[in-house]
Formats: C-alpha cells, structure tokens, sequence
C-alpha cells in the first residue's frame, strides 16, 4: 500500500504488522501465551494496565502449549486498550 | 502520552477517529456514538484506500448491512472497534496468504 494512506488506515496496518511481527511460532496465525505477554509488556507500556491482568487472561486460554490467540481476540484486547485510552 | 509507542499511537488514532465521527446527539450525558450516515462518511473518507479492494468493500457492505439488522441506527465504541477488526481481520488473513505464496513460489 501506498504514503498516501491515511492516518486511520496506518493505525490499523500498525495494528496488524505488530500481531504478525509476533505471531511467529504461528506463523502469523496465532499468538502464543508467551507471545502475548512478550507483545503487551514491549508493545503497550501504557495501555498494558487496561488489558487488564496478564496472568488472568493466560490462564483462561488454557494449555499454554497449544493456547492460541488468534487475530480477533487480539483485536478484542487492544479493545480494551482502547477504552482505557478514552478513559484518560 | 509521552513517547508512546507505534501500537499505542495506532490505538489512540483509532479512539480519535471515533471521536471525531461520534456526537452526544441531543443530551450530553449519553455516552457517544456514530450515526449510520456519519460512519459511511467514516469509511469513505478514512479507509478509502484499504476499501478499494472489492471483496473489502462487500465486506464494508456486509458489516453497515449487519448494523441495519441491529435497528439501534447509532454505533457506540464497541461497536464501532468490532467493525474496524472486521474489516482489518481480512486484511491481516490477505497479507499472510500472500507472504505464504511469496514463500512458496521461492
């Protein structure tokens, strides 16, 4: 895609690049547990608090050895992410 | 936010853009949402790049027709970032299948 995107449209790139750029064991399919955690600590400094506790989430997604985060629950928390954005 | 970084930015693009979209209609005590009219504005105003590909604009479709059944005519922020994940999840399922095929055709 082209500079000419708008602000909108590179929000959202930004928000795919970064699941794939993490979604490695996956193949850009799912993210791991471990994945997860990695991308929220690195990825979201500030908003990482209103994704709610990490431990919690990890532990509803069951075995971590084949939990998966796919695309639309990740979409889901950085949901939450952004409520807490508007919070502020 | 101070030195926020490349998601948090994509994330609060996203918060602003349905602010700048949403009106507290009549009373401002009501939590704020985009009209049907407003959103399609949204969509051909801030995603018209990524909605030219015509299986992402019967995707588009599909959602605002999704939003007609729902009869509430006004989309709040939950509703309006499950519409953008639905546009943005197929296009996260087109760029890995195309770097799969690159891949493959190595």
């Amino acid at each position: 895609m082209s500079a000419e995107l708008t602000d909108v449209e590179r929000a959202i790139e930004t928000v795919i690049n970064q699941f794939h750029c993490y979604a490695v064991k996956g193949q850009k399919e799912y993210l791991t547990p471990n994945e997860m955690q990695e991308l929220v600590v690195q990825k979201l400094p500030h908003l990482g608090k209103c994704v709610g506790p990490l431990d919690e989430k990890i532990e509803c997604m069951g075995d971590p050895d084949e939990a998966k985060l796919e695309f639309g629950e990740y979409w889901d928390m950085m949901g939450d992410a952004a409520k807490g954005c508007r919070r502020k | 936010m101070a030195e926020c970084t490349e998601l948090e930015w994509a994330v609060q693009v996203l918060v602003n853009n349905f602010d700048k979209y949403s009106s507290h209609r009549c009373c401002c005590k009501k939590p704020r949402r985009i009209s049907k009219k407003d959103f399609r504005k949204m969509l051909s105003c801030e995603l018209n790049h990524m909605l030219t590909d015509t299986g992402n604009r019967r995707a588009a479709d599909k959602l605002i027709c999704d939003l007609d059944e729902n009869k509430d005519g006004r989309i709040s922020f939950e509703e309006y970032w499950t519409l953008i994940g639905g546009i943005a999840s197929p296009i996260a399922q087109i760029i890995r299948q195309q770097e799969q095929s690159i891949k493959h055709t190595k």
